[in-house]
């Protein structure tokens, strides 16, 4: 028995037409292109946060900002970069408004005078039992860390092994420690 | 993925429904049909000057008002490429103002060296600005407002592109109303205060296209 085959002719399924099938009104296809979207943008924000909790945040952002402008996008042209512009935007958003709270709520380096005088290598908790949240401390604070309270050094020795000023290394423990106070006075 | 951002995507899934995507063909188009509407109402209601035929019979005066025509299409594209996220995926033609605005210069500073000794007629500078920066105002506010209702992801500098066309157009229309009057005025009192137009454009884009 002869078995004919149906030739078929499908187009091929792309961002761009789910897109546009999405804005035509098809839910199906508009949680595959925001899913998709998601896969895409995931990596490209995990390397510039730090935090896990930051990139879905910011991803969440993204998403919305993604179904508010979506009348912006009309098929004609490739998703990415369309997608990819509204990541940027938020992603600087995001840096813009984090770093001015950082600053706001960072010590005042003319407050370094004062904190110089404390011993910075003493701390109420160990070092191992919160080594957890030491470790998702941004940028050097969780090697400075490290250095002052596993390997036994103090400030100064920290600050020439990491090629800072010992102010700056004492600047950056006091505002680990208050990042670590925060979070574990919350957690209980 | 985590599960806040798949319960988003649920949630954004169902509420969406059919939405009429914008071109830039049809966003410029209004955008350049309402100038034009509104440069012809302009003209009827103030008149042109009774030197214009002229002053057409002079190369530098048509290409001086040549190049503001192109510059308030350039800006007004440039505007209307800036609100798309991503500019519509033209990038180049954003800076097409930029080389028109030289061109304009050079035309300008010819003008002024075919009569050198031509001073300024600061007698009526500020009616003029004032004019301009009236006729500007409702094809302005018009053009916020559209792209308002778009997405932005560069709103200070769409605000201004919005403004350098606006203003151009102001020019534009006061140029064919003084026909004869003098460069160096013209300079003073119609083009030069266009730079501190576009940083007003500038700053209310950045406050105006949040989004």
């Amino acid at each position: 028995m002869m078995l004919s085959l149906c030739h078929v002719e499908t187009s091929p399924v792309t961002l761009e037409t789910l897109m546009q099938a999405a804005l035509g009104g098809d839910q199906r296809a508009y949680a595959a292109v925001l899913e998709a979207t998601t896969r895409l943008l995931r990596p490209y924000l995990s390397k510039r946060l730090s935090q896990p909790s930051e990139v879905e945040d910011v991803l969440q952002e993204i998403l919305l900002s993604i179904h508010k402008a979506r009348h912006t996008y009309d098929g004609q042209r490739p998703y990415k970069p369309w997608a990819y512009a509204i990541a940027r935007f938020r992603l600087n958003d995001f840096l813009r408004a984090h770093y001015s709270d950082q600053l706001r709520h960072a010590a005042d380096l003319d407050a370094a005078e004062n904190i110089s005088a404390q011993n910075v290598t003493e701390s109420e908790f160990t070092y191992e039992s919160i080594k957890a949240e030491i470790d998702r401390l941004p940028g050097k604070q969780p090697a400075i860390l490290q250095s002052l309270h596993q390997d036994g050094n103090t400030a100064k020795e920290v600050a020439a092994k990491m090629g800072m000023s010992e102010s700056a290394v004492k600047v950056a423990a006091h505002r680990a420690y208050k990042i670590l106070r925060e979070k574990l006075v919350n957690e209980r | 993925m985590s599960d806040n951002t798949n319960q988003l995507i649920a949630r954004l899934a169902t509420e969406t429904s059919a939405v009429k995507p914008v071109s830039l063909r049809a966003l410029c188009g209004r955008w350049m049909a309402g100038f034009a509407a509104y440069t012809a109402l302009l003209i009827a209601v103030t008149g042109v000057s009774p030197e214009l035929s002229a002053a057409l019979s002079r190369p530098l005066f048509v290409m001086e008002i040549a190049l503001l025509a192109a510059l308030v299409i350039s800006a007004a594209l440039t505007a209307g490429l800036l609100s798309f996220p991503d500019n519509y995926q033209y990038r180049k033609i954003l800076w097409l103002p930029l080389p028109l605005l030289a061109a304009f210069i050079a035309v300008m500073g010819a003008a002024w060296m075919e009569n050198p000794a031509d001073l300024p007629h600061n007698s009526h500078g500020l009616e003029c600005l004032s004019c301009i920066s009236f006729y500007a105002l409702i094809p302005g506010a018009w053009l916020f407002w559209q792209m308002r209702k778009m997405a932005s992801t560069q709103g200070a500098i769409a605000g201004a592109a919005v403004v350098i066309a606006t203003f151009s157009m102001g020019s534009l229309v006061l140029r064919l109303l003084e026909a004869g009057d003098s460069i160096p005025h013209m300079l003073q009192w119609h083009y030069l205060p266009m730079l501190v137009a576009a940083l007003i454009g500038y700053a209310l884009g950045k406050k105006l296209l949040k989004w």
